[in-house]
């Protein structure tokens, strides 16, 4: 512990990890708070995961994967919230094909692309490590769009995710509504991909939020409660990582999936009495 | 009397299997009508067209002498709460708020006015006692009473219904139907339901609801002793209509 505070004070990549724990943080604490709400783990999922087809093409021609990653993050958002509100019978089948497909295609890519290629586990488990200063302009100023959105259109998405044909007969623009949250949902993945990567990525965006889930009453608090809890997994799993030299995404899933049962088995047991 | 809800020799098919045929239904201001029939008689298909997300395939529907998109905004929908999420973060006073929710409705917070009417309308139903509640605490009366107080909240001139006791303790059902009985008194309400017995002493139309239609008045059917009448009037509606 002592170790890594010296650590801290003294390199800079330390410090950005925790700015960028900090920041991943917050936005999965609002965005995640949807997902768990709307119950749409599995469209997450998929738009996570088709991410990696866009990385691949940018890799392969040369531009920053972030675009890339930006570009296919926005589309598969689009695409699989369309299925989503059609309705189509084997939608599951389909957003998982779609989930397959994204990742083959960024494989095909990177393979295609000449050179060293130890960027792909990067981008497949993360590496806060790696986070730059630039990156972390990137992740505030995602922060701040995906927040100031949520600001905005709190009530509305509140009102989808819990009743869709209510908010339908109402007169909300649901099907606008509604595949506006999954981009901002996309945006979040993004931002997270580079944390934990987009293997992880479900686990950081859906568990703090899970935890809190059970102990709120308003989607508000749940919130911040996720948001809380996200900054204390990242920033502990980043300090234990370093400390026992481990790998830092798949440390901070674990401490989060442990609190997620562990606060599962606490609530059944408040349940009982 | 003002023509409500107009519907003439509407028909709708899902892949050809017909699920409405030749349906006939008038409610005009201040009825209290039930739509009874059995599960897979076209009940919820029926409801659908009437809040205009289905087209119907011939025939001809009017709402209030308009097209059911245009006055989707004068119903009140009260849906079955059995498709709720009861776990769901959200107090009961927020819920009753959200019906009167607009594409510029912006920022988290409700204005005052939409918080009284709120308030009012809880109280109202004798429930304001568990405004700052979770849903998931509530029991069944009390869920149900909420979703009324939603549908309530932008005024509606017509309360439409879907099972209101399909899953509440009968013993609170008589509640709930004396509370409608109250609100029926300036709203039109058209509910839908498969128990028989109970709706026939509040309501004072009955349509017969199995592919085809068949309306009635309750003051016709109703026989010499008030026991009798509900068994008699339910006799009545099954031979008369031959469903």
């Amino acid at each position: 512990m002592a170790e890594f505070f010296y650590s801290f004070l003294n390199h800079a990549f330390l410090q950005n990890a925790i700015i960028a724990g900090i920041l991943a943080s917050i936005v999965c604490g609002i965005t995640g708070t949807f997902v768990i709400i709307k119950r749409i783990t599995f469209i997450s999922g998929g738009i996570a995961h088709t991410v990696l087809g866009g990385i691949g093409i940018a890799y392969y021609l040369g531009i920053e994967p972030l675009i890339g990653a930006f570009v296919f993050a926005i589309l598969a958002a689009v695409i699989i919230g369309l299925i989503k509100l059609k309705g189509a019978q084997h939608e599951d089948t389909v957003i998982g094909a779609l989930w397959a497909v994204g990742m083959a295609l960024g494989l095909i890519f990177m393979y295609l692309t000449p050179g060293y290629k130890s960027d792909l586990m990067t981008y497949l488990f993360g590496n806060i490590l790696l986070v730059t200063r630039s990156d972390l302009w990137v992740l505030l100023i995602l922060n701040l769009v995906i927040i100031g959105s949520i600001f905005v259109f709190y009530r509305q998405f509140i009102a989808i995710a819990f009743d869709e044909k209510y908010a339908r007969i109402s007169g909300l623009k649901v099907n606008l509504l509604y595949i506006f949250l999954l981009i901002l949902i996309a945006l979040t993945i993004v931002v997270l991909i580079q944390i934990v990567g987009i293997i992880l990525v479900i686990a950081l965006l859906t568990l703090p939020a899970a935890i809190a889930f059970l102990f709120s009453r308003s989607p508000a608090t749940m919130m911040l409660i996720a948001a809380v809890l996200g900054i204390i997994f990242t920033g502990s799993g980043i300090v234990l990582s370093y400390s026992a030299n481990l790998p830092t995404g798949a440390t901070i899933i674990i401490l989060s999936g442990m609190a997620y049962f562990i606060s599962l088995f606490l609530k059944r047991k408040k349940r009982k009495c | 009397m003002n023509k409500i809800i107009k519907i003439e020799n509407l028909s709708y098919s899902y892949d050809f299997q017909p699920s409405l045929k030749n349906i006939n239904l008038e409610v005009e201001e201040n009825d209290f009508m039930a739509i009874l029939g059995p599960n897979g008689g076209g009940k919820t298909t029926l409801l659908k067209i009437i809040l205009g997300f289905l087209q119907p395939d011939s025939g001809k529907i009017e709402i209030l002498g308009t097209t059911p998109q245009k006055a989707r905004r004068h119903i009140g929908y009260v849906p079955q709460y059995a498709q709720f999420d009861s776990d769901f973060p959200i107090k009961v006073k927020e819920v009753v708020m959200m019906s009167c929710l607009q594409n510029n409705s912006f920022f988290p917070k409700y204005p005052q006015r939409a918080q009284k009417k709120a308030i009012a309308l809880l109280k109202k139903l004798q429930i304001e006692n568990i405004a700052e509640k979770r849903l998931g605490e509530l029991s069944g009366g009390q869920k149900q009473r909420t979703l009324i107080a939603r549908a309530l909240m932008t005024d509606p001139k017509i309360l439409l219904l879907d099972e209101p006791t399909a899953s509440i303790d009968s013993s609170i059902e008589k509640d709930i139907y004396d509370t409608l009985e109250e609100l029926n008194k300036n709203t039109t309400i058209l509910l839908v339901s498969h128990d028989i017995a109970f709706v026939s002493s509040y309501v004072n139309k009955v349509t017969c609801l199995n592919v085809r239609s068949c309306t009635h008045y309750t003051k016709d059917i109703k026989g010499e002793k008030l026991q009798q009448a509900y068994m008699g009037s339910i006799k009545a509606l099954e031979h008369g209509c031959n469903l």
